[in-house]
Parts: structure tokens; C-alpha cells; sequence
């Protein structure tokens, strides 16, 4: 396959008056994992949301296999093949476990070109067996680490080729993190690619094959993760 | 700056000596347009700046209406204590049923507003002392030189207008207008919304109840489904909407506009209200700040600088998350 | 036995109350929208099915199947070319819209169809059924029937089918529901259909219990709103159960006061719950 799978270009943001991206970056190919790792108000949200169709760019591109996705609502950007693990996971209260990922299997289940279905709700259950045994009940009602699998699994759903991970182990414990990072391990195996964002630096290094350091908006660093010190990167993150 | 003097000044002057060079045709028309701007500046207040938005001013006009029937017909009152007790009276009930509507949040409040008039309505209707629905006739207050009722006319408008930019120029009116910009911020900055809020809405029954009293004075006859009618605010939210929200000239606009239509369609009701609502849609789709906001944005001008926003262009550079 | 007589017939018309509700119940819990038109969409039905089908000599239900998708279509178009762009701005646009719609349509039918009072001619509006001591209006029981069907019907709906789940998501979390691939503004349309085809449902059945005139959309209006609070915003269930609740007052208010209060029974009802449960009868805690 020629050229990368994603490419975002000089891409600009505001909210409202304030400047939150500015001139970001950065490409990924195929089956490849980025970390974005910065600190709070760095616009790692905000450059997810953008690709994600949900904050209109102000400047610049993201190109997606080859086509420009600007300006596409954000349920048609889903169709392209992108699906977005929100910030604060973002479960539907309404609905219960096995409803909300109803909601995403039911949007996809045509998938154009005669592909067949890579993800099934069986198949989420299998990945995330505490899912399983909490499917009846309301959303809301898991733990953090349950409701970030759950939010992992409805993205899933969309039968993405780009997964967008904001946050991933925001405030859970270790062994579920593990846990998680073992899904997406998983996940990753079924040529899915992802990008996350990560606030240990170090398991980001560890899991990505590229990192981009966001700073205020714009990129500090980035590269190959392995070739990056901690040391560099612990320079970035804190500008 | 001189734009504005003058044309305030002109203005003034022209209104001030109306009996030297107009008729009592004109007057009549300047009459009916001085209290309709001083509902749709009252109306205004609440929905501009205080994010207050209320079907239910009807209330107050009805309130202010009989007040002055009641206080002139059957308690023998003159005519400036009649509309000093039409404001008071609005003034106070409004507190308790603030109090009370309140609890209820935007388009909620709006209708319960609406609801608590339609139970004034009914309760005026079933009353025996002010005639039941049949209503009764207002014969003393109309004995007063029309003269007098014109100035008391242009002295409302123009204390409406005056009464709001002080208002906002005023703490008070910094409070309003944080509370509508955003209710938890401005509690979050240790503004008492709710007592903000609950002053400003008492103000504009006041304003709206002495408006109303003038109403009466035009009309030889009340009732209650008239005085109550949901077509006050209908008329209102028009004014003040085309007009422009949020500043001090939109009302003033949007009731020239408004009596100027009323005379020209004359006859049907119906067809009035119709071109009323379309307009209203179009504008609010199409214009949403108004006339007076679109001179604002394109020209950069206002006649009564009050509002305290951000530059337009500037927030057309910038982007926002997209809506629903 | 009065009293029964009384509390039976505020039970069975609360069913019509109820599903005058279910709409703006609708409107505002998947749009967050107070629909102020919704009114109007009620009694546009009644002017449908009395002016326009009954005339044409159709069975009752032959027409209500022509009623209900029409009206489907008025309010979806009227949602997805109107109030949609009027939405995501604040609280004012949604409702200076709207109203704005409520007064075209209310003098529209006041133009075209006059002041003239209207009803539907049926035989079940004088007909009762007698049961113990009392007599059950069979319009009353037609009124609670259909209503509690459509409550059922929308129950169902949004519980288990793929459209429900989209509604609810939609209504949830428009931004995250867009995520998983739902077009939120079309959700919006198909909402405001479903609203408005619960309104001509609604609307035929005034026709059938009593007489209407193009203003009777603001008193809709208002029973509706006023069932909605009571019954606790976000509820269905919580909306028809208001309706029964407002229902009784009114006829209890009627009985007791005078006929001219029954009102101002309902009214009170209203506020009262305002003053003591802001919240409602059944505020929102589970889906539907």
C-alpha cells in the first residue's frame, strides 16, 4: 500500500479566541501505532475531535487513505473508517451495556464493497469478558477500567481501519491498564491502526511504534519511538 | 458621538413639541407607539440581558390594565396615582411568582410564565367585582387631556430606554448580563443569580404594568381575554426580536416596524399575526441579532452603547465545536 | 358515587391528556425542544380528519391511517427544514421559532377554516356503558384505550428496536452518538415526525370528545406542558401518568368549584407540583 493511512497537515484550531492547534503535523501508516503524549491543555482532545469531524479545523488538512476528509460530519468520517474512544468515555446513560454497543453494531452493518464484518458483539464479549457478565446493566453503572472497555468495544463496532484512543489509562489502576494494553495489543493484531494518547510516557514509548509531543498546541517532537529518550520526551511534554 | 446627540437631540425635540405641528392623528399613533416600545424594551430586558425568556409578560399587562380600571372606576383614584399603583402592584407580585417560576429552566420557564397568566386570566374572568369575562368600562381615566396621556407616553419610552442603559451601566446590570452569558460562571464569580435575576424580572413588570396602564387609558373597555391575551408577548418577542435583542434601540425599531405594519394590513387579524410569525421565523433563522445587530455588525455602530461583546469579526475567524 | 363517577371519567380522559403530552414529551427528550407548535399539530390533525377525510365518507380507521403518516410528514419536514437550523443556539431561538410556527398555523386555520366550532359526529360520544353504579362514557374508554396503546407503542419503539436505541443515544450524547456513525440531525427529523403523527393521533380523538376551534391549540399547548412537568421531564411513562393526574383535577375541580374552574383546578395542580416536586412525578432515571 503506497502513502501513509493518515496524514494530518499543518492543521489549526480554535476555541473560540484561544488557539488550541497550531500547525500540527504528522503522518502514520498502515497497522502502525501513535502515541500523542502532552500535558493537560497541550490540544491532544482537541486534535482528536478535529479528526474525529467533531471541531471544525480553522487551517490545514487531514487526509485519510489518500482522500481529504475536510469538512465531513463526524457520522460520515465514522464511514471512512475512523472511530473515536472519546475523552471520558462518554458511555450512553440510557442505555445498557449491551445497548450501546448495539447502537454502534446497528449503524454498521452494511459494510460497502462486500467486505464482511471484522467485529460482532460476540467477539467484543470475547475481548472484554467482564463485559459479558455486566450486559444487562445501565451503562454507566461499571467501574472506569469496565467503561473504557466498553467505550473500546463500541468503537470497535464502527469497524474502524483508524482507532482513536483519547486517554487511555486516565485514572484506572494498573493491572486493568495492563489489562487494556493487552486488548489493544489484540486489536492491533487485526490491522487495526490506533492512536492514543497516553499520559505515562514510558508505556507510551513502549507501545507505539511513533510519538508526537504536543506543547501548546504544537508539536515539540516527533518520530520513531524507540530512537526517543525518555529523557527528550520528558523535555517536550513539559515545554 | 455627535451622530448620536443628534439624533437623540432631533428626536427629543421633534416629540416635545408635537402639539405645534402634528394632529390627533399623529398623536394617537405615537401614543400607541411609546407604550408598545416600552413593552418590547421590557421584554427585551428580560430576554436580551437576562437570558430571561417569558411568554407569560401578558400577566403584567393585564394586571397593570385592570389595576388602573379598578383604582380609577371603582376606588375613585386620579390618574398618576392609578399608574403609580398599575407599576407597584406588577413590581411586587412579580416576587413571588418569580420566586415561584423560577424552578423552571429556559423554554420551561417560558410557558410556565405563560401558564400563571392563563390562571390570571381565568380567575379575572370569574371575578364579579371587575365584571366577569364581560369586563367593564373605563370612563374617569379617560376624561384626561390625551395631551397629557401623549407626554406621559413619550416619558414612558423614553424612560424605558433610560431606565435599561442605566441598568446596564449600573453593578447591577454587569450581574445581569454575566448571568446571561453563562448562569454558573457568574455563580462561580459570586454573583446571587437568583436575587439578579429576580430584580430584574420584578423591573420589568413594572415597566410592562405601567406600559399597560396607559393601554387602558386608549380603550373605553376591558377584558380579561383581551388584557391577558398570549398576543401581548406574541407582539413583544416580535419586537424586540426584529428589532434587535440585546440592545437598547432594537425595541424602538421593532415597534415602529410593528405599529407601522399594524396600520397598513389593518383589518384581519389573522393575516396580521401571520406575516408577524413568518417574520419572526425569518429573522430569527436568517438575522438572528436584528436589525439594530446587523447595523451593529456591519457599520460597527450603535445608538446606545451598552452591549458588552466581543468584536464579531473576531469570533467569525474563530471556529467552534460543530452543533447538533 | 358521584365522586367515582367523577374520578373515573378524569381516569379515562387523563389517557387523552396523556397522549396529547406523549409529543412534547418527545420533542423535548430527545431535542431538549418545547415545542410550541406542538399544539397546533394536534388540532391540525382534528381539522384533518373532520374537515378533510371525514367528508369523504371513510371508516374511522381507514382515515386515522391516513391522519397518522400525513402528520408524520408535516412535522418531520417542518423539523428538518425549519427547527433544525433554529437548534444548538441557546434557548431562544428554538422557541421564538416555534411560536413563530404556532401563530402561522393557528391564523392559517383561523383564515381557512373560520371560527366556526367543530366536532366529530360519532355515536360513541353520547353512548355509555353502564358498570356498577356508574356509567363509562365509551368515548372516555376509546380516549384511555388508544392513548395507553401509544404509550405501549412508544415504549416498545425505544426500548427495542435499532431506532429506539439510536433515539435514546441521540438523546443521551448527540456529540458521541455522531461518533458511532448516527446522523443526529436526521434522529431530530424522525423525532419530530413521530411527535407530531402522536399529535393527529391525539388530535383525532379531541375531535371525537369534544369541539374545536383554531385556537384550541394554545389550551393544548398548554395541557400538554402542564402534563409534562407533572408527570416529570424526560419520562414517557411519567407524562401519561400526569395526564390521568391532571385529568382528575380538572374534572374534580369542575365537580366541586363550578364548571367554570375546572381549569384553573388543572392550573393549580401544576403549581402545586412545581412549589413541592419541582421534579415531577416520575423524573428520569431509566430509559423511557
Amino acid at each position: 500500500m503506497s502513502g501513509p493511512l493518515l496524514r494530518v497537515d499543518a492543521l489549526d484550531a480554535f476555541h473560540g479566541q484561544l488557539q488550541a492547534l497550531r500547525g500540527v503535523s504528522f503522518e502514520l501508516a498502515a497497522g502502525e501505532a501513535l502515541a500523542v503524549i502532552g500535558a493537560n491543555g497541550a490540544g491532544k482532545t482537541t486534535l482528536f475531535r478535529a479528526i474525529a469531524g467533531l471541531h471544525r479545523a480553522a487551517g490545514g488538512a487531514v487526509v485519510f487513505d489518500g482522500e481529504p476528509l475536510g469538512g465531513l460530519p463526524a457520522h460520515r468520517i465514522v464511514r471512512r473508517g475512523i472511530a473515536l474512544v472519546p475523552e471520558g468515555r462518554r458511555i450512553f446513560p440510557s442505555l445498557s451495556v449491551d445497548e450501546n454497543l448495539r447502537v454502534a453494531e446497528d449503524r454498521h452493518r452494511r459494510r460497502g464493497r462486500g467486505q464482511s464484518r471484522r467485529w460482532s458483539r460476540e467477539r467484543v464479549y470475547q475481548l472484554f469478558p467482564d463485559l459479558r457478565e455486566a450486559a444487562g446493566r445501565p451503562g454507566t453503572r461499571l467501574s472506569g477500567g469496565q467503561q473504557q472497555m466498553l467505550a473500546i468495544g463500541r468503537a470497535l463496532l464502527c469497524e474502524p481501519r483508524l482507532l482513536l484512543c483519547d486517554e487511555v489509562s486516565l485514572g484506572l489502576s494498573p493491572v486493568v491498564v495492563r489489562d487494556l494494553y493487552r486488548a489493544l495489543g489484540r486489536i492491533r493484531g487485526e490491522g487495526v491502526t490506533l492512536v492514543f494518547v497516553e499520559q505515562d510516557v514510558a508505556r507510551g514509548l513502549a507501545f507505539s511504534d511513533h510519538v508526537v509531543c504536543l506543547h501548546r498546541g504544537t508539536v515539540r517532537l516527533a518520530g520513531r519511538s524507540p530512537a526517543r529518550s525518555l529523557e527528550e520526551v520528558r523535555r517536550a511534554y513539559f515545554g | 458621538m455627535i451622530a448620536r446627540i443628534a439624533i437623540l437631540g432631533g428626536a427629543a425635540l421633534a416629540l416635545l413639541s408635537l402639539p405645534l405641528w402634528a394632529d390627533a392623528g399623529a398623536r394617537s399613533t405615537l401614543i400607541i407607539l411609546c407604550y408598545h416600545a416600552a413593552i418590547a424594551q421590557m421584554w427585551n430586558l428580560l430576554a436580551g440581558y437576562a437570558g430571561l425568556v417569558t411568554f407569560g409578560q401578558q400577566l403584567y399587562i393585564g394586571l397593570g390594565a385592570y389595576t388602573l380600571a379598578i383604582a380609577s372606576e371603582r376606588l375613585g383614584l386620579g390618574i398618576w396615582p392609578s399608574f403609580a399603583l398599575a407599576a407597584a402592584v406588577c413590581g411586587l407580585l412579580a416576587l413571588p411568582i418569580g420566586a415561584l417560576t423560577f424552578r423552571l429552566r429556559g423554554g420551561y420557564f417560558a410557558v410556565g410564565s405563560w401558564v400563571v397568566a392563563e390562571i390570571f386570566r381565568l380567575l379575572f374572568g370569574n371575578w364579579a367585582y371587575v365584571g366577569f369575562a364581560s369586563g367593564m368600562f373605563i370612563r374617569a381615566a379617560r376624561r384626561v387631556d390625551p395631551w397629557v396621556i401623549y407626554y406621559a407616553s413619550v416619558g414612558l419610552a423614553g424612560g424605558a430606554c433610560a431606565l435599561v442603559v442605566a441598568l446596564l451601566r449600573s453593578r447591577a446590570g454587569l450581574a445581569l448580563m454575566a448571568v446571561r452569558d453563562g448562569e454558573e460562571a457568574a455563580a462561580g464569580l459570586g454573583v446571587d443569580v437568583w436575587r439578579v435575576k429576580l430584580f430584574a424580572f420584578a423591573v420589568a413588570a413594572a415597566g410592562t404594568g405601567l406600559a399597560a396602564a396607559l393601554t387602558a387609558v386608549q380603550t373605553p373597555f376591558i377584558q380579561p381575554n383581551a388584557a391577558f391575551s398570549i398576543q401581548w408577548v406574541a407582539a413583544a418577542s416580535f419586537m424586540a426580536v426584529v428589532g434587535g435583542l440585546g440592545t437598547v434601540e432594537g425595541p424602538l425599531i421593532g415597534a415602529a416596524i410593528y405599529v407601522l405594519v399594524q396600520q397598513q394590513l389593518g383589518g384581519s387579524g389573522a393575516v396580521n399575526l401571520i406575516v408577524l410569525g413568518t417574520t419572526s421565523v425569518a429573522v430569527m433563522l436568517i438575522a438572528p441579532r436584528g436589525i439594530a445587530g446587523l447595523v451593529h455588525e456591519r457599520l460597527g455602530w450603535t445608538l446606545f452603547p451598552v452591549a458588552r461583546r466581543p468584536s464579531d469579526r473576531a469570533q467569525q475567524l474563530r471556529t467552534k465545536s460543530i452543533p447538533p | 358515587m358521584e365522586l367515582v363517577q367523577t374520578l373515573v371519567n378524569g381516569v379515562l380522559l387523563g389517557g387523552l391528556y396523556g397522549l396529547i403530552g406523549l409529543g412534547l414529551s418527545i420533542n423535548f427528550g430527545i431535542m431538549r425542544l418545547v415545542h410550541l407548535a406542538h399544539g397546533e399539530l394536534v388540532v391540525l390533525g382534528a381539522y384533518f380528519l373532520v374537515v378533510g377525510l371525514v367528508p369523504l365518507g371513510l371508516p374511522p380507521l381507514v382515515a386515522a391511517a391516513v391522519v397518522v403518516p400525513a402528520m408524520f410528514v408535516v412535522g418531520w419536514a417542518l423539523q428538518r427544514f425549519i427547527i433544525q437550523r433554529a437548534l444548538g443556539r441557546g434557548v431562544l431561538p428554538p422557541l421564538i421559532v416555534t411560536f413563530g410556527l404556532s401563530m402561522v398555523m393557528q391564523n392559517a386555520l383561523l383564515l381557512w377554516m373560520t371560527a366556526d366550532a367543530r366536532t366529530l359526529h360519532t355515536p360513541l360520544a353520547s353512548a355509555g356503558a353502564p358498570l356498577g353504579g356508574i356509567t363509562v362514557p365509551l368515548i372516555r374508554l376509546v380516549d384511555f384505550g388508544v392513548g395507553l396503546s401509544c404509550l405501549a407503542a412508544l415504549l416498545v419503539l425505544l426500548g427495542r428496536t435499532a431506532l429506539g436505541r439510536a433515539l435514546r443515544a441521540t438523546s443521551d450524547d448527540p456529540e458521541t452518538a455522531r461518533t458511532m456513525g448516527i446522523d443526529t440531525a436526521r434522529m431530530f427529523a424522525v423525532a419530530g415526525g413521530i411527535a407530531a403523527a402522536l399529535g393527529g393521533v391525539a388530535g383525532m380523538l379531541l375531535a371525537a370528545t369534544s369541539t374545536f376551534y383554531p385556537s384550541t391549540g394554545s389550551e393544548v399547548l398548554l395541557i400538554a406542558f402542564e402534563v409534562v412537568v407533572v408527570g416529570g421531564l424526560g419520562s414517557i411513562t411519567g407524562t401519561f401518568v400526569g395526564g390521568i393526574l391532571l385529568a382528575v383535577a380538572q374534572l374534580l375541580g369542575a365537580r366541586f368549584l363550578g364548571p367554570s374552574y375546572a381549569l384553573v383546578a388543572g392550573h393549580m395542580v401544576f403549581l402545586l407540583v412545581l412549589l413541592f416536586r419541582p421534579q415531577g412525578l416520575m423524573p428520569r432515571t431509566a430509559p423511557g
